[in-house]
């Protein structure tokens, strides 16, 4: 099958399209990030998560009433998988009586119900302050060493390139996270293993940029009275082809674990799914655009 | 210099021909061969345990419990051995519980001070609270607190601790340095402690790590009983010196027990067959040889009677008739020498012969001043290597607790090189010591940790200045338990549970049903979108990418590393990332293809031309791996290490791998591959 074969889309001349998309991407997400902000999950913020089965056919909301309550605070009910609820409560019980309080309190005010505790997690305030810090100084560390070492390998120009894409990706996932929290049926909370989905995500971003970026640099090489909008034009359709097959088989196995990959990974594999529709987009719609932006500065700066 | 002598070489003419231009190539693709063929065969025999274990625990799956223990016992070893090199499940996939304790070393600061005043407290209390906001230690926390409060304090004020040389006159550097190592010991004080509760509780596998300067990661898979563990790991440490139950009062006991649990008929003959053990059992002799002694003096030990014998009363086991279950529970009762010990269990009958202790009626007939307890380490093994404990007659009141203990250390006798362990007491505890040890001269005397006896020497004499030496032990290992109780006696400082997350076998056995669902789903659908593609090179790629889940199982169980759900999310992730690298290769040969070369051609420089494409791609990937590795935990941790498994292993395939099949194809067989 060859579908990109001739491909010669002028991805370049037109990417004031691809501004104006992620633009309005990027205010939207910026907008609900400093309004509604990110749901941190309790790796993050400290609390208990208690995870009942066996609870078929009764309502979040209803128990949700029911535990107000007994356990002291707001506690959030959500359904869990097909059958099951989530308790999240951040008051500082001891686990025991948490997990007491809320199999006693379902048990007595819904009839019939037996449930049975199948995950608890319990992380003190202090310990979410360690991983909070943790994540960031992961966060953190993976941009820097990504810039050092495309810094290393391409021209400044690129690093920018590279890094404006990858800022791009993550603010819009994280954006996502935020306008979405609350609408979707599964949880979208911020917690460890959403953050390694957001350095996966860094990853594959680049992987993706770094593929069309190497085909510039080899482009340039051979082509040097070309002028660079038209050569970083060439480039990117040159890797479609493979952009298009890599990101389709990528996005096939997210979707899987998605759907089949149990309710425990949706938050982690939503945000690879998001990322790596994001990701492809931004190679082609940011990272290059703007090293070809920073060129013509220089040569206008030069002339 | 070097260069120009190869370069020579390269080009003597009478090399070998297949190192020039051999027409088929494949001779020279020898060496790749040979790695690809040991890669699959190492990562084969590393999966081989888990096939093992898997094929172990199926076939188990279909006994019932009775031939599943047979079983069990018939294979011990071989099942035990699959088991502990298999491919390890991560709590997530197995239930279990993964716990973050924090010893907290600021009390520590406190508990150490000889005279506190209000200067002190205050810079303590701000001391903890500081360091609980920035990571600083609080060691350091404090003395900075102190030294704002007074630039020319003198920490030594505070402090006093004569054996390291802390006095009066120390300086402050002197006494920080104490303090650091005094916090450091109480973690690693506290993980040995909490290490002998959890092999107490009999958990398979359970890892205790530790985790920066204050924090002990445990982890237990599958729990059953979350509640007793969270109490297990919190609860301070109790350590006593009690005295034994007389022997004679502890064999009536024995009988008595045996009798209550005796099916009515044969009830006369249990009661004979213990007696045999008795009558030999009462002449006292040391058990195991230890003795407490003053001073340096030794005492020769004869530790060579090892209990390995199974003889129990035999209460027809061949006749239908009902069994005595305390007497089918216990390996032998009142075992020959040995006066202080009731009687003999395997370490998964002690929990059966607990309970049918318990039992309102049993407990009646234990005296209210004895208690039976088990002894804390293995005294022997059974023929097929099951770990046999003794059940000890202890009095129930403490002669004396742990807080006593100064000090505690492992001496070697300068003529025999034994063993030893040396104890001081404070003067209080010295002048009790003295009281007891004379009064029980020839008795036992049992140091009881947790309700567990790790020790119980005889008393070879009166032990008057404090300063008391545990003599005949089996080994520099065992000195060195006895200490590290000895000292733990009062755990030094408070430990909290600061993470705690607790997943059911119920949900493991569902997260491990979604992941393999998922990678075989996803490996599926990626083959055949892949050879709907590619065609021919596509079926090349997919080859590839099979092997490639291989090795990184093989890598995974080789590198002992475990297996969480993150880590299959990373595995079905790398599935679909892996292919990249032959994308790259197959659009290039295409491009070259469409350029007018031929397929020889074009298949070698579209392999050169993808390389640096490929490494620059995958090299960032690796670093976020690198990254996630260094700050995760345990689930995020296995993510990581899938996803770098992963890339490593996908360059192989997709670069090496496929390449080999391809030269096989093209060179040696003349194919028209096709490449979509």
């Amino acid at each position: 099958m060859r579908i990109f074969e001739e491909a010669s889309y002028s991805f370049i001349p037109n990417r004031r399209i691809g501004y104006i998309i992620s633009s309005i991407l990027l205010l939207l997400s910026i907008g609900s990030l400093s309004t509604r902000g990110l749901q941190m999950g309790i790796d993050f913020r400290g609390g208990i998560e208690i995870v009942v089965e066996n609870v078929e056919g009764l309502e979040a909301t209803d128990v949700r009433a029911a535990l107000a309550a007994p356990l002291g605070s707001d506690p959030e009910v959500k359904t869990f998988g097909e059958t099951g609820l989530l308790v999240r409560t951040s008051t500082e019980l001891a686990t025991t009586e948490a997990e007491e309080l809320v199999i006693s309190t379902i048990e007595s005010e819904f009839a019939g119900a037996q449930p049975q505790i199948v995950k608890t997690d319990n992380v003190g305030p202090r310990f979410a302050e360690e991983l909070k810090r943790g994540a960031l100084y992961a966060v953190m560390g993976a941009l820097a060493i990504i810039f050092l070492y495309i810094l290393i390998r391409f021209e400044w120009r690129y690093s920018m390139g590279a890094v404006a894409a990858l800022v791009h990706d993550v603010t819009i996932t994280l954006g996502l996270f935020s306008i979405l929290a609350g609408l979707v049926p599964f949880s979208l909370q911020l917690d460890q293993s959403v953050i390694a989905a957001f350095l996966t995500i860094v990853g594959y971003s680049l992987n993706d940029t770094v593929v069309v970026f190497d085909r510039v640099r080899e482009v340039s090489n051979m082509l040097k009275t070309e002028k660079f909008d038209v050569i970083v034009n060439r480039s990117i359709n040159n890797t479609l082809s493979r952009t298009v097959v890599t990101s389709t088989t990528t996005l096939i196995v997210v979707t899987i674990l998605f759907f089949f990959g149990g309710e425990v990974l949706k938050g982690f594999s939503f945000a690879l799914i998001v990322g790596v529709i994001i990701g492809t987009y931004s190679s082609i719609f940011v990272a290059s655009p703007v090293l070809v932006e920073l060129r013509h500065r220089i040569e206008k700066a030069a002339a | 210099m070097s260069i120009a002598q190869v370069r020579l070489g390269a080009t003597v003419p009478d090399l070998p021909r297949h190192f020039t231009n051999n027409p088929t190539l494949m001779k020279g693709n020898g060496f790749k061969v040979f790695t690809t063929i040991a890669f699959l065969g190492l990562c084969l025999w590393s999966l081989f345990p888990s096939f093992q274990s898997f094929y172990y625990s199926q076939k188990m799956s279909d006994m019932t419990a009775e031939e599943q223990a047979a079983y069990m016992d018939e294979n011990r070893q071989n099942i035990q051995q699959a088991r502990s090199e298999s491919l390890k499940l991560g709590l997530d996939l197995l239930g279990g519980m993964h716990v973050t304790l924090e010893v907290q070393t600021g009390q520590l600061i406190g508990q150490l001070a000889t005279n506190r005043d209000s200067t002190f407290d205050a810079a303590l209390k701000e001391a903890i609270d500081r360091s609980e906001a920035a990571e600083t230690p609080v060691v350091t926390a404090f003395v900075q607190e102190m030294e704002e409060r007074d630039p020319n304090i003198r920490l030594s004020r505070y402090f006093r601790d004569e054996d390291d040389g802390i006095t009066r006159r120390s300086e402050n550097d002197q006494v920080v340095s104490w303090l650091r190592d005094q916090a450091d010991e109480a973690v690693t004080r506290g993980m040995e402690i909490v290490r002998n509760r959890v092999d107490r509780y009999g958990v398979t596998e359970p890892s205790i790590q530790r985790k920066d300067d204050r924090q002990i990661v445990v982890e237990l898979p599958g729990i059953d009983d979350p509640d007793r563990i969270r109490e297990l790991l919190k609860g301070t440490a109790q350590l006593e010196f009690r005295l034994m139950a007389e022997p004679a009062r502890l064999q009536q006991v024995a009988q008595r027990l045996i009798q209550y649990y005796e099916p009515s008929d044969s009830a006369l003959a249990a009661a004979q067959t213990s007696t045999v053990d008795t009558a030999a059992a009462a002449d006292g002799a040391s058990e195991e040889g230890t003795a407490l002694t003053d001073g340096t003096q030794l005492t020769e030990a004869d530790t060579s009677e090892q209990g390995t014998s199974l003889t129990g009363p035999d209460t027809g086991s061949d006749a239908a008739g009902p069994s005595n279950p305390l007497v089918e529970a216990v390996q032998q009762f009142l075992p020959q020498g040995r006066p202080v010990t009731i009687a003999w269990a395997t370490a998964q009958d002690t929990s059966t012969i607990n309970s049918l202790m318990a039992d309102p009626g049993a407990a009646r007939i234990i005296p209210g001043d004895i208690e039976l307890l088990w002894s804390a380490a293995p005294v022997a093994s059974t023929q097929n290597g099951q770990e046999i404990y003794s059940l000890l007659g202890v009095k129930r009141q403490a002669e004396l607790t742990g807080d006593v203990v100064v000090d505690a250390s492992v001496e070697f006798s300068q003529q025999t090189n034994e063993p030893s362990v040396s104890m001081t007491m404070n003067a209080e505890g010295a002048r009790i010591w003295s009281r007891i040890t004379g009064a029980n001269v020839g008795k036992q005397v049992s140091i009881v940790l947790d309700r567990y006896v790790v020790s119980w020497p005889n008393i070879n004499e009166k032990i008057a200045g404090g300063r008391t030496s545990i003599t005949g032990l089996e080994s520099r290992q065992e000195a060195q338990d006895i200490v590290t109780v000895l000292k733990s006696g009062a755990l030094p400082a408070p430990v909290d549970i600061v993470e705690e997350r607790t997943v059911g076998p119920s949900l493991g056995e569902a997260s491990i049903r979604a992941g393999f669902i998922s990678v075989v789903v996803g490996l599926l659908l990626v083959a055949l979108f892949m050879i709907m593609y590619y065609r021919t090179a596509g079926i090349v790629a997919d080859v590839a990418l099979l092997l490639n889940v291989i090795l990184i199982f093989g890598v995974l169980a080789g590198f002992n590393a475990t297996l969480t759900l993150p880590g299959i999310a990373g595995i079905v992730l790398t599935i679909g990332m892996a292919v990249d690298a032959n994308v790259l290769i197959f659009d290039r040969i295409r491009e070259e293809q469409n350029a007018g070369k031929t397929l020889r051609a074009s298949v070698s420089s579209g392999y050169e031309k993808a390389l640096s494409a490929i490494l620059d791609a995958n090299i960032t990937t690796f670093f976020v791996g690198v990254i996630l590795y260094s700050f995760g935990v345990g689930p995020i941790q296995g993510f990581a290490v899938t996803l770098m498994a992963g890339i490593l292993s996908s360059l192989f395939t997709a670069i090496v791998v496929t390449r080999l099949i391809f030269d096989y194809m093209i060179l040696e067989r003349q194919m028209k591959v096709s490449y979509g």
